[in-house]
């Protein structure tokens, strides 16, 4: 019988014993993930968050949405069947930190976006039983009191860059989230997506995002940027960006 | 030191070690049952690795040996449901509306699959029972007789298709003007009307002229324009609500009707046309016509 003596008698030994175990799990399944590709799916439509979305989703973050909503649609019939199709990797990869969350107490979000009106979104936040009878989610009427100082994005998406792609940026590199151009008009391209009347950078915004993104003004004052301009944004753009008809799903089975 | 004896009063066998001196332990091992579900876990465990585990050598993957993913599962199960499902919505997908309206069995079927739809995706505002939750909060009751884009089959299926304000290329839209906010009126003005409007369905506003309040409906502000001489809408003019009755989709107090006359009122709807399909669309129409309110 082998004995057990050196490992009982040296606490040195026996952590170094005990890191060793430890870290084959860790050797086993997260290293593998570093070295393939395979795991993010071939998507079209991804693109870096807007400013205005990135403003509410640090609201969703700050308020802690994700401890009652999820933002994963998972695997299964019933989920697909009333939240839309499964979500994916590659959904999530602009996300630093991503909001899967791990627990509902009320509905999924990672495909809200376009399903209710603005409308909706600001009565809902303001109160959420004035629309819902039977919900328990707090009220959020502050947001709509707040404001969003569109200087200070410039520097937010300089430092997801920096998550991103720690040498810094430059357009042709892939690994990069924002381009210097996405970065010098933060502010101008925060404004414009809320529907900003004395902004016209409307059209500069879609070209350096893509097409595919709500300019209006979301809150229902088209005075004031505010953090519910912000939330709004962020929600209705939720899982819209992947176009599924050219998705092929039996090719990402895995 | 290694001195294994037997405990007189227990009746067990020592581990033989001594501790202090005289200090002994014991020796009752972990049953043998417990001792095999843990080997028997450890041979499970390489066995699940083998099936459906991948492996890598460097960084190439290597296939699994099981063709099983839960994303397949999905798909089969989905798959199984459609095809189950198949003959029906086949059906649906080409019947007309007027088909719908004459084939019972499928008219009974598109309620059903409609009731799906709608509480998947309509009961946040309408209500699960399509009575629009709060009078007067804005989102519609569809189970009464008003119908501001038309209460038919047809209305409705294009209603659900576009939305109203939803950003679609064809989406309803209606004007009602923000006549204290662009000025048109004064506020002197706006209590006069809003007391005849309020009149037309045997309400009153205290203090307003109903002389001076129907000369502003039919002239200065011509509301008559979209909803009619005597306040029950023009039918030509989609989104242009009846005043004449007692439904009112944004309240019907003093104060509210004040309220949209000032500032006006957008109402929205979202697009489905992106989320459901053709036959989804024209199942959940059938399901809100059947609620009681469809024409």
């Amino acid at each position: 019988m082998p004995s057990h003596e050196i490992f009982e008698k040296n606490s040195i030994v026996l952590a170094i014993a005990i890191v060793l175990v430890v870290s084959i799990a860790g050797l086993v399944e997260i290293i593998p993930l570093y070295f393939i590709k395979s795991t993010i799916e071939k998507v079209d439509g991804m693109r870096p968050y807007t400013p205005l979305e990135l403003a509410g989703r640090d609201v969703y973050v700050r308020e802690g949405c994700y401890l009652c909503h999820s933002q994963m649609i998972r695997p299964f019939r019933d989920e697909v069947e009333r939240y839309g199709h499964y979500s994916l990797a590659a959904e999530s990869m602009y996300d630093h930190p991503f909001q899967w969350g791990s627990k509902r107490t009320g509905p999924d979000l990672a495909r809200v976006g376009n399903k209710y009106s603005d409308k909706w979104h600001r009565d809902h936040m303001n109160d959420p039983r004035s629309i819902v009878p039977a919900s328990v989610m707090p009220g959020y009427s502050f947001l709509g009191k707040t404001d969003i100082d569109p200087k200070r994005y410039k520097a937010h998406l300089k430092a997801l860059n920096w998550t991103a792609q720690p040498s810094g940026v430059s357009e042709n590199d892939t690994g990069a989230m924002y381009t210097q151009a996405m970065i010098d008009n933060a502010a101008a391209d925060l404004a414009a997506q809320a529907g900003d009347p004395d902004s016209d950078d409307s059209e500069g915004l879609q070209k350096r995002y893509g097409g595919k993104i709500n300019v209006r003004d979301f809150d229902g004052d088209p005075n004031r940027i505010t953090e519910l301009d912000a939330l709004i944004a962020y929600m209705q753009m939720l899982g819209t960006l992947v176009d599924f008809k050219t998705y092929n799903a039996k090719a990402n089975l895995r | 030191m290694e001195h294994k004896e037997i405990d007189h009063i227990t009746g067990t066998e020592t581990t033989g070690h001594a501790w202090d001196g005289d200090l002994k332990e014991l020796n009752t091992p972990l049953p043998i049952w417990w001792l095999w579900v843990l080997w028997i876990t450890i041979v499970w465990a390489i066995g699940y690795s083998v099936v459906y585990q991948h492996w890598f050598i460097g960084n190439k993957v290597l296939p699994t040996m099981s063709e099983w993913t839960s994303r397949g599962d999905v798909h089969n199960a989905l798959d199984a449901a459609k095809a189950a499902m198949a003959p029906q919505f086949a059906k649906l997908e080409k019947a007309s509306l007027d088909d719908l309206r004459s084939d019972a069995a499928l008219s009974k079927f598109a309620v059903k699959a409609g009731k799906a739809v709608y509480g998947d995706n309509c009961v946040a505002c309408h209500g699960t029972g399509a009575n629009g939750v709060f009078p007067g909060s804005g989102y519609p009751n569809l189970t009464d007789q008003d119908w501001l884009y038309g209460g038919k089959l047809e209305d409705i299926v294009e209603t659900v298709r576009v939305g109203i304000r939803s950003g679609h290329d064809e989406e309803r839209t209606n004007t009602m003007a923000a006549y204290g906010d662009d000025e048109t009126l004064n506020a002197e003005q706006i209590k006069n009307v809003s007391g005849y409007v309020l009149s037309l369905s045997g309400g009153s506003l205290k203090g307003a002229d109903l002389v001076k309040g129907k000369q502003i409906y039919l002239e200065e502000a011509a509301c008559n324009a979209c909803h009619g001489d005597d306040g029950k809408g023009v039918t030509e003019i989609p989104g242009a609500p009846n005043l004449a009755d007692k439904i009112w989709l944004f309240g019907g107090s003093a104060e509210k009707i004040v309220y949209s006359i000032t500032h006006g009122r957008k109402g929205e709807m979202p697009a489905w046309d992106a989320r459901l399909t053709p036959a989804q669309i024209k199942a959940v129409a059938v399901y809100v016509h059947s609620r009681g309110g469809g024409q």
